[in-house]
């Protein structure tokens, strides 16, 4: 079962980031795709203050992030070496992450705001599986 | 040991995603300094001579291309070849597959907007940016510039904005790089780059004529007896049935508009090329219009969903001397974007054309991908 969820968890982070790049990738060469990309963005900011709840995810994103390694420095003694390589792939990617949502705006990256909450979505899958494996691990002693 | 081997995986696949995310990717860098370190032989090739044509003239064949190159074109030492795609050099294969020997590559998003905001709407940019990206290519008024590219309207896009600006002498290769191909012509995949210029030579845009705002088009519409807004859109775009883009929901045309054909999709010219691909003559396009609502002594502003088919039919009229037509820049996308603007939905021509505002259009009517 923990390997089935651990599976299925690190296959989404990887499809999101995949799909981020695929997003990407042809929103740089399709021009209908990139039109699409700004129809969606214009409707999403429409409807929503966009630019704030960016900051507001990366902040919640972080704060679990760091529960997690606190979380992990407690019980690494009891955690695997894959646990330990997840943790570190966790906080690369929640680095990108922020790195994205600082340093990365619209006009640099034309699906920008599609390609922001799939890595973020990546991050979060990354959290999980590491707060699922520390967890458990808890159970287990 | 499995889970080692896993955990290698996994990191390697999520690392990669990132470091090739978004931006070009040192692999397709490679491959890039790679070709251009491979140009082919053209030197071989035997010199072409071709008639001279009018400095209007706008669609060539690719024998004239090639006696330009060969230095067989008198007047044409101060020359660029240019091949249009989308955005920018990286993004663009077809260039670093191969291009016209000496040619630079040109983007669109060179001369228009890129993002659709209300502000932008996929217009021409500000004079002085158009100015500032020709400038950036060697590229001033008086500059023999040849275009080609897949799209017949995103090369057209591109002429258009250059007439426009006022570039006296603009080409195009008539059938793009199938007909070069077709000719037995070598490419190379040597990628060029030329030097900036610093003064244009006349106030950008030299030719503010050949561009109607959506006010002025609305405008001229209820009171320009003369002025017709001639839709170069699809028979399904043009009856409302669809808006032919997956990012505009509603269909219909700007009340009083003329169809003026051209389009199977919302992404070809197929009524205005022939089976070669090549763009049709004067003679050609007057049969597309043989029963059209307008006349070729009337004002014709171009327009369809964004400015690109709408170049096309601009370009023949231009080369064969009108010079009373312009591009409604705007287009239906535009449009939409004021609900109290006047709409006609249907045949203007049948008891079944419904006249009504963007505001009160049904949504759901976007093109499905």
């Amino acid at each position: 079962m923990k390997k089935v969820l651990f599976g299925v968890l690190d296959l989404l982070a990887v499809a999101f980031l995949v799909g981020a790049y695929v997003i990407q990738y042809f929103t740089k060469r399709k021009l209908g795709m990139l039109r699409w990309v700004n129809h969606q963005r214009m409707k999403v900011q429409k409807a929503m203050p966009v630019d704030m709840l960016k900051y507001v995810a990366v902040i919640l994103v972080l704060i679990l992030v760091i529960l997690v390694v606190v979380g992990y420095m407690k019980k690494r003694t009891k955690l695997g070496k894959l646990d330990a390589v997840m943790a570190v792939v966790m906080i690369i990617v929640t680095v990108v992450y922020l790195g994205f949502t600082l340093f990365v705006n619209v006009e640099s990256i034309r699906s920008y705001y599609l390609v922001l909450p799939m890595i973020g979505a990546a991050s979060l899958m990354l959290v999980i599986r590491n707060s699922i494996a520390i967890w458990m691990c808890k159970d287990e002693k | 040991m499995k889970k080692k081997v896993l955990s290698m995986l996994l990191c390697t696949v999520m690392v990669m995603s990132l470091a090739v995310g978004c931006g070009s990717s040192s692999d397709e860098k490679e491959a890039d300094t790679k070709e251009e370190t491979t140009k082919e032989d053209a030197a071989e090739e035997e010199p072409v001579e071709a008639e001279a044509v009018d400095q209007r003239t706008v669609y060539v064949s690719p024998e004239w291309v090639k006696s330009v190159i060969d230095g067989n074109q008198e007047g044409y030492e101060n020359y660029v070849i240019c091949e249009v795609s989308y955005d920018d050099v990286d993004s663009s294969p077809d260039y670093n597959e191969g291009h016209l020997p000496g040619a630079i590559h040109v983007g669109d998003t060179e001369v228009e907007d890129a993002t659709g905001s209300e502000e932008g709407a996929y217009n021409l940019l500000a004079a002085e940016e158009v100015e500032a990206n020709l400038l950036s290519h060697g590229i001033t008024k008086d500059t023999k510039v040849i275009l080609y590219g897949q799209d017949p309207a995103g090369v057209g896009r591109v002429a258009y904005a250059y007439i426009w600006a006022g570039v006296e002498d603009v080409k195009i290769l008539n059938g793009g790089i199938d007909a070069w191909n077709e000719a037995g012509y070598d490419l190379e995949t040597e990628a060029n780059e030329r030097e900036a210029a610093e003064d244009f030579g006349t106030t950008v845009p030299a030719h503010p004529e050949y561009w109607v705002s959506i006010e002025d088009a609305k405008d001229r519409l209820a009171n320009d007896d003369n002025f017709k807004l001639v839709s170069i859109r699809s028979e399904a775009e043009w009856l409302g049935e669809t808006s032919g883009y997956n990012y505009m929901d509603k269909a219909g045309e700007p009340e009083g508009a003329v169809w003026g054909k051209g389009a199977q999709t919302a992404f070809d010219v197929a009524d205005f090329t022939n089976e070669d691909g090549t763009v049709k003559d004067l003679a050609g396009l007057k049969e597309v219009w043989a029963d059209c609502d307008f006349t070729l002594d009337n004002h014709l502003s171009f327009y369809c969903g964004t400015g690109w088919r709408a170049t096309v039919p601009f370009l023949v009229l231009y080369e064969n001397g009108y010079d009373d037509i312009s591009v409604y820049d705007g287009g239906w996308y535009e449009w939409l974007m004021h609900d109290d603007y006047p709409v006609q939905v249907g045949d203007p021509a049948s008891d079944d054309c419904e006249h009504t505002t963007v505001g009160e259009l049904p949504t759901g009517m976007a093109a499905e991908d």
